[in-house]
């Protein structure tokens, strides 16, 4: 069978053969970056919107970056190019909500304790808080469990920039955690 | 909280390679919830990238074959969803079980009764029955109850329960379903509620899962799952509280209640209640501050903001300036399931889902 025909691709495959394999056609590719890239493009709409509307958007991004992958020029700026799409995207979706009384609410981790709920979201709220580079960081480190070097590779940023923004982003986080929590109790 | 130990930054932050640092591993706990859930991916045929030519054909005959697959089963889903939805005006209910003295319009009735439109059905003492509720759920009737079939068909169906106890479980869109108490609509909007009134139309209603709307044509109050209602003859509905809040806390919002919401907003009672409130006591702050927008000059508005943090934390200035968008955020952090995704209730669906409600009629709804 040809290499191009085969749906099984296996999810270890370097970054531009998949990408050509998908711009051809192939299902199996497609899932590979799915599967590969999907949290990423997750932790970064979580940036931007509640997690309801991330996993939805997560799917659409998906179907626009599959859709376009022929605009894409070089194979190796998927990464770049896949996020760029999912922020657009975000930031789309944030403008066009309507809002409800009392209708549009976060989905909770049911097994979680009420309090651990809430600080889930105050955590969430504090991350939403911080410049975009340490905002998309840290939800991929914190929330969608990847490390700094896994970062690295699936952002297309390297591996310098991920540290300096991990260690930024995370004192910025200590400090606006502590602050609110000083400031409760002053309240 | 670590003030930045850069050893442990440097290290378990990056690669989770070194010492674990207690209040990163707290954050991922406690963020691991909200990661991508590895759903596969959404295939539209439409989205494909185009096919090599030399293979173009033999896919698209593939698509064509999981096209055809696809739309058998979303036709096949639509139907009976259709089918459920679908009912004949005026088509009486199917009484299911039944146990005890059960009479439709006075005269006592065998099990397989109809209840038809305008029918009225009695339980009496120890007596419960178990009605279809057309197709879209199931309702079952306590004891001492006094209960009229109204209007039954495709889109609306609609209950007056006189006095007595209901239990519902409907999936269905929002609003197809409800029961008439006096002075105030009881609307479903996808969900599991029990519904008490006394012949002057005392009593109270309790959402089990998704939401309850109670509107007495002058307001409307969103009454989400797990928590409780007061209903008061006159039509007013209370305003809404946790099934465990305390009874200090509930005591306080009567008090609010009982004065139409008229005390002062840094006054005894708002006090009261903000002592006696818990994280999960957010709803019952932000129903009041919505009907009640002049409790937001005092200490009201300060708890709700550290109850439901948001992002901008919310001011009085921005409360001025836009009252609803203020509102809307603290809604958005509320932690309850959204109304217009009814459709992820569909446990309410199934028949064999109804432990909760067996109990309730075998002991009469004393629970």
């Amino acid at each position: 069978m040809n290499r191009d025909d085969r749906d099984d691709v296996d999810g270890t495959d370097a970054l531009p053969a998949l990408v050509e394999a998908a711009r051809r056609g192939s299902g199996g590719a497609m899932d590979a970056l799915y599967r590969r890239f999907a949290p990423v493009v997750h932790g970064v709409l979580l940036g931007y919107v509640q997690k309801a509307d991330a996993d939805d958007l997560t799917q659409d991004v998906f179907e626009t970056a599959l859709q376009r992958l022929g605009e894409l020029r070089e194979a190796a700026a998927f990464p770049g190019w896949l996020l760029s799409i999912a922020r657009h995207a975000a930031l789309d979706a944030k403008r066009r909500r309507t809002p409800l009384t009392g209708i549009e609410i976060e989905a909770v981790d049911a097994h979680a304790t009420h309090e651990d709920q809430l600080d889930a979201q105050r955590s969430l709220a504090a991350i939403r808080a911080l410049p975009e580079a340490y905002r998309e960081t840290l939800m991929l480190r914190l929330v969608e469990g990847l490390d700094g070097p896994e970062i690295a590779v699936r952002t297309g940023l390297t591996p310098g920039s991920v540290r300096v923004n991990l260690h930024r982003g995370m004192a910025l986080l200590r400090a606006a955690l502590t602050s609110e929590r000083t400031g409760a109790h002053e309240r | 909280m670590n003030g930045g130990d850069d050893m442990h930054d440097n290290e378990y932050l990056w690669d989770r390679s070194g010492p674990v640092d207690p209040e990163l591993a707290r954050l991922e706990r406690l963020l691991r919830g909200h990661a991508h859930a590895g759903a596969p991916r959404r295939v539209r045929h439409a989205t494909q990238a185009k096919p090599m030519a030399t293979t173009r054909r033999r896919r698209w005959g593939n698509a064509v074959a999981a096209a055809a697959v696809l739309a058998v089963c979303a036709i096949g889903v639509r139907a009976w969803f259709q089918q459920r939805l679908q009912w004949e005006a005026g088509k009486p209910w199917q009484v299911v079980a039944q146990q005890g003295d059960v009479r439709i319009d006075g005269r006592r009735q065998a099990a397989q009764a109809l209840l038809a439109t305008d029918g009225t059905l009695e339980t009496g003492a120890n007596a419960t029955t178990r009605l279809r509720a057309a197709g879209i759920g199931e309702v079952a009737i306590g004891q001492g109850s006094r209960l009229r079939l109204v209007e039954t068909r495709t889109g609306r169906h609609r209950l007056q329960l006189e006095q007595g106890s209901l239990w519902a479980r409907v999936w269905a869109p929002p609003g197809q379903f409800g029961v008439d108490v006096p002075g105030a609509d009881v609307i479903d909007m996808g969900c599991e509620f029990l519904l008490k009134v006394d012949a002057d139309g005392n009593g109270s209603l309790s959402v089990l899962s998704g939401w309850v709307q109670i509107d007495n044509f002058r307001r409307e109050v969103l009454v989400p799952q797990g928590t409780r209602v007061r209903l008061h003859g006159s039509g007013a509905a209370g305003t809404p509280h946790a099934h465990d809040a305390s009874a200090g806390f509930v005591a306080a919002l009567d008090a609010i209640d009982a004065r139409g919401g008229a005390v002062a907003a840094d006054g005894e009672e708002v006090r009261r209640l903000i002592a006696a409130s818990r994280p999960q006591d957010a709803i019952s702050l932000l129903a009041l501050l919505r009907d009640h927008p002049q409790l937001a000059d005092g200490p009201l508005f300060e708890r709700l903001a550290q109850l439901l943090p948001t992002t901008p934390a919310p001011t009085r200035e921005a409360w001025r300036r836009d009252r609803t968008a203020v509102l809307n955020a603290w809604w958005d952090a509320l932690p309850y399931p959204r109304v217009k995704r009814w459709w992820t209730q569909w446990p309410d669906a199934l028949p064999k889902r109804g432990g909760k409600m067996a109990y309730w009629l075998r002991t009469q709804g004393n629970g």
